[in-house]
């Protein structure tokens, strides 16, 4: 009996669909996606999206490019629902590697491109744009995937023109989850390839993650001598008031000094193209904030 | 001469502890790096804040464990077994959603109140039948799960809102500064003097009920222990988090350590609860940082209590767990005369809720047939209603396997193994696939299964041995998937759908195996009739009958855990189905061996494809798991099973 079933069960292994792009009918117009990073990459091409999963939460954390209000809702991330889905008859679902285990089922609405942005690589911004550009060629926007690519590129420069030679500081990015913990974005996010791709420095050299971020203690954060400081937005109101008060560890580490840190308006850290470039157009009102000799 | 023995081997432990703690208290400090005012910055904010909050958090949880334990003279009672920890979360999570600022400004509030609601609702059951510590430790046990699934239901909602809970569920004990420390250091001071006062009203309470009551014990005494108890536990909760099973294992390692006398464990508990966490944490501090900062103190502490629970029930004296008494199986409601009609009738119902789960579903435009919806809808369904089979069976099986009404797959812990396989198999491939976490959901039950076994075979099968075993299983459950969410994954999102327990990805071969499992069990179990007839008697009259008394128990066990695996995948590790089920049967009269596996088994299909309809369309197109629903509406269920036995026995 337990052979049996295990034999079955293993049966069961290779899960994985494999669809090809020509599987999707060409110029497909109606695009349903259960990904933030992929909405907004869809967005900047012009493309509106049918239908997205916790689409409030998109609002809240991705924030920008903004949703239009007659985008579906289409419920959980993890499982969104198959019916609501059907209904909005998509010629192409979208999804991530993260959510293989639910392909299999959203393939029998429509066929399913997965898009891996967040890999062992750990390039998620080289692989934001073979995503942009692969989008473009299956939603004929070919053009517009060219420019966004060249667009965020040129953000990116711009910031690194801006910084220059001057740019020796580096750079730490975090985001806290309450006056104690935060994660801090390390190789393999998409914020640390914005900082490599302008010439600064990651302040964070731990080991990473695979989807480049690492808890840290905020004690851990002295180790840190010199960087410039990027907090990003929801702050939790205990840090806000820590900050400003120079009270606590947080307050008194030297690299928050005021005007050493920056709290940045909130950015997708597991978004694709427009994230890197909202996060560099943010980097570039900071830019003072990298030169060498600055405050601390 | 022996006593003397034991004294200088006491002695000599507590002098290695005292070596191990002050050398690692040395070379931690000694690692903290950067110039000499950083690192008296360092000192002064983090490290003695994090060191003297480790002391007095396991201070006062031990201190709460004592005063639990001897108020309600039950060896088991402590904040984790008695829900202070699953109302404590459920409120935090309400308010960080809620009232995030007044969470930020005033947790402590929050987490007693929510703390004092499901001691309330546990002593509400418990009290009934003051004699029995197995009651009040399932009741605390069942509270906490209906706490826990809503706790569930609004993580699922609002998980990327409540990343703090993630880490204050998994108890980190990194500090910044003295104001929690100094809050914190008040009540367990507070709690100290309450404890002195009070020492006599407890020492009595300790010779039981009635030589409390011919003693003149004022009846205010034991609910004003106990509620300083909650206090403690919940003060400690709202300033650290969750620092698992100090409060149940330090008033035994006090004991352990040669503190027989209440006065002495008085003292011996708090200090051996202060050196336990301040020890643990210490030892995490050790690791290399990026590992450490990934292993929250308090989880670390469950992974650890855990199975020392399943070792100190080894200790616990036999009489103190079964002088509850046997439980009987029989409940309340009338005998049928024809188990064939409710049968039938059951068979109808699961046939109304199989209709309505595969025909109504809800789309944009509202409720309606969409039979292009039908395709996927199918695999859900046969799934669901295979899972309710085989957790239907399970349950009765187990049920009548310990003859008593409270066990079930889901007790027992092989829902929790299959879970950490799950898990397991999520942390070692960052992409499984379906396929491969089946694999290890699989491993996962059969280890569980064998753990039960081994336990069972060796301790002879003690009903209620067995089942906080598998509380304590459940327990290790928890404190792995809480280290798993702190850890931030993104993935977490998935590992909380499955342990919620979704129909949601089930693909259509899958579906089959699980409703042939479902039924394989059933039929397989159908042949053992006669023993699940005789088994309930006990092991004199089982024997006397001529039944091999342990093939059949191994062979009953075996059968559930296969029933179990399979289903537990479908709709999770906890859904209070497999216990549910042979009581909805039970109820409905049909008492015989046979009869009630099949009840069951309807019962139970019907069940789960009821409350995987009522996820699917409720908030569509957001989808609550079958799981958590069944874990609510069962958890629930099994509350007036408690309360209602009573008015049985």
């Amino acid at each position: 009996m337990i052979a049996r079933l295990l034999a079955s069960l293993l049966a069961l292994l290779p899960v994985l669909p494999a669809v090809a792009d020509e599987a999707v009918p060409a110029h497909a117009e109606r695009v349903a996606t259960i990904d933030w990073g992929t909405a907004e990459t869809l967005l900047a091409l012009g493309v509106t999206p049918v239908g997205l999963a916790e689409t409030a939460g998109y609002r809240d954390w991705v924030g920008s490019p903004a949703l239009p209000p007659d985008v579906a809702e289409l419920g959980l991330r993890a499982t969104p629902s198959l019916e609501y889905l059907a209904a909005l008859k998509p010629d192409v679902i979208l999804s991530t590697p993260q959510f293989t285990a639910i392909e299999p089922v959203l393939g029998k609405i429509a066929p399913v491109i997965s898009l891996a942005t967040y890999t062992d690589d750990l390039e998620p911004y080289r692989h934001a744009q073979e995503n942009t550009r692969r989008l473009g060629a299956l939603l004929g926007r070919e053009q517009a995937a060219t420019d966004l690519v060249a667009a965020t590129d040129a953000r990116i420069a711009k910031l690194k023109d801006a910084v220059g030679a001057a740019a020796t500081r580096p750079v730490l990015v975090l985001y806290f989850q309450d006056d104690r913990h935060a994660w801090v974005f390390c190789r393999g996010s998409l914020f640390d390839d914005v900082l490599k791709r302008a010439g600064l420095k990651n302040a964070w050299t731990g080991p990473d993650n695979f989807w480049g971020f690492a808890n840290a203690g905020v004690d851990r954060l002295f180790a840190i001598r010199d960087a410039a400081v990027l907090v990003i937005e929801p702050v939790p109101p205990a840090v806000r008031a820590k900050l400003e008060a120079r009270d606590g560890l947080l307050g008194q580490l030297p690299v928050f000094a005021p005007g050493n840190h920056a709290i940045l308006p909130s950015v997708w850290g597991f978004g694709g193209l427009p994230s890197a470039g909202r996060f560099a157009d943010q980097l570039l009102q900071h830019a003072e904030l990298f030169e060498r000799g600055h405050a601390s | 001469m022996l006593h003397d023995r034991r004294r200088l081997a006491i002695l000599f432990a507590g002098g290695v502890y005292l070596l191990l703690a002050a050398g690692l208290i040395a070379t931690n400090i000694a690692d903290i790096q950067g110039s000499e005012a950083v690192r008296a910055l360092l000192l002064d904010y983090a490290y003695w804040p994090r060191l003297t909050v480790s002391l007095l958090a396991g201070a006062a949880l031990g201190l709460a464990g004592v005063l639990m334990q001897q108020a309600l003279q039950n060896p088991l009672a402590a904040p984790e077994t008695l829900g202070v920890n699953a109302g404590a979360h459920l409120a935090l999570t309400v308010g960080v959603l809620a009232a995030p600022a007044l969470h930020a400004a005033h947790p402590e509030p929050l987490a007693i109140a929510g703390a004092l609601t499901a001691w309330g609702l546990i002593a509400a059951i418990g009290w009934r039948r003051r004699a029995d510590p197995t009651t009040l430790i399932l009741s605390g046990f069942v509270v906490s799960f209906a706490l826990g699934s809503v706790s569930s239901l609004l993580t699922l909602l609002n998980q990327q809102y409540l990343a703090s809970m993630f880490i204050w569920g998994a108890g980190s004990l990194v500090e910044d500064g003295w104001t929690g420390v100094e809050q914190l250091a008040l009540r367990v001071a507070v709690g100290a003097i309450v404890t002195a006062a009070l020492a006599r009203p407890l020492l009595i309470l300790g010779f039981g009920e009635q030589q409390a009551k011919s003693l003149g014990l004022s009846k205010l005494s034991k609910p004003l222990l106990l509620a300083t108890a909650v206090l403690l536990s919940a003060s400690v909760a709202a300033a650290v988090g969750i620092i698992g099973f100090v409060g149940l294992a330090a008033p035994h390692l006090a004991r352990v350590l040669g503190a027989e006398k209440l006065g002495e464990r008085l003292v011996a508990a708090p200090l051996a609860g202060a050196g336990l966490v301040l020890l643990v944490d210490q030892l995490i501090q050790r690791l290399p940082p990026d590992q450490a900062a990934n292993l929250p103190t308090g989880a670390v502490t469950a992974l650890i209590g855990a199975p020392m629970l399943i070792f100190l029930l080894r200790r616990v004296p036999r009489l103190m767990l079964e002088t509850g008494g046997r439980i009987v199986t029989r409940l309340g409601g009338g005998s049928a005369g024809r188990p064939m009609v409710v049968l039938a009738g059951l068979a109808i119902l699961l046939a109304l809720a199989l209709a309505l789960a595969f025909l109504l579903g809800r789309a944009p435009d509202g409720f309606g047939l969409h039979p292009e919806a039908f395709a996927w809808r199918l695999p859900r369904v046969v799934a669901a209603c295979g899972s309710g089979l085989g957790l239907g069976v399970a349950g009765c099986l187990v049920q009548r396997l310990f003859a008593n009404p409270m066990a079930s797959p889901e007790i027992l812990g092989i829902g929790g193994g299959v879970a950490m396989g799950l898990i397991a198999v999520l942390l070692i491939f960052a992409d499984a696939g379906a396929g491969l976490q089946l694999f290890g959901a699989t491993v996962g039950a059969l280890v569980v299964t064998g753990t039960i076994l081994l336990l069972g075979l060796d301790r002879g099968f003690t009903p209620e041995r067995l089942l906080l075993t598998g509380i304590a299983i459940t327990a290790l459950l928890d404190a792995s998937s809480l280290l798993f969410l702190a850890l931030g994954d993104p993935r977490s999102g998935q590992v909380l759908a499955w342990l919620s327990g979704s129909t949601y990805w089930v693909e259509p071969d899958f579906a089959i195996v699980v409703l042939l499992a479902g039924l394989a069990g059933l039929a397989l179990s159908a042949l053992a009739c006669r023993w699940l007839e005789i088994l309930p008697l006990g092991a004199g009259v089982a024997t006397g009958l001529g039944v091999p008394l342990s093939a059949a128990r191994l062979a009953v066990l075996v059968l559930a855990a296969i029933a179990t695996a399979a289903a537990a995948l479908v709709v999770g590790p906890m859904s209070f189905v497999g216990l549910l089920a042979p009581h909805l049967a039970g109820l409905m009269g049909l008492r015989r061996a046979g009869p009630q596996l099949f009840g069951s088994a309807i019962a139970g299909a019907a069940l789960v494809v009821f409350a995987d309809w009522t996820g699917r369309v409720v908030f569509a197109p957001t989808e609550l798991p079958a799981g958590v629903l069944s874990v609510l509406i069962g958890s629930l269920a099994a509350m007036g099973v408690l309360l209602g036995r009573k008015a049985a026995s």
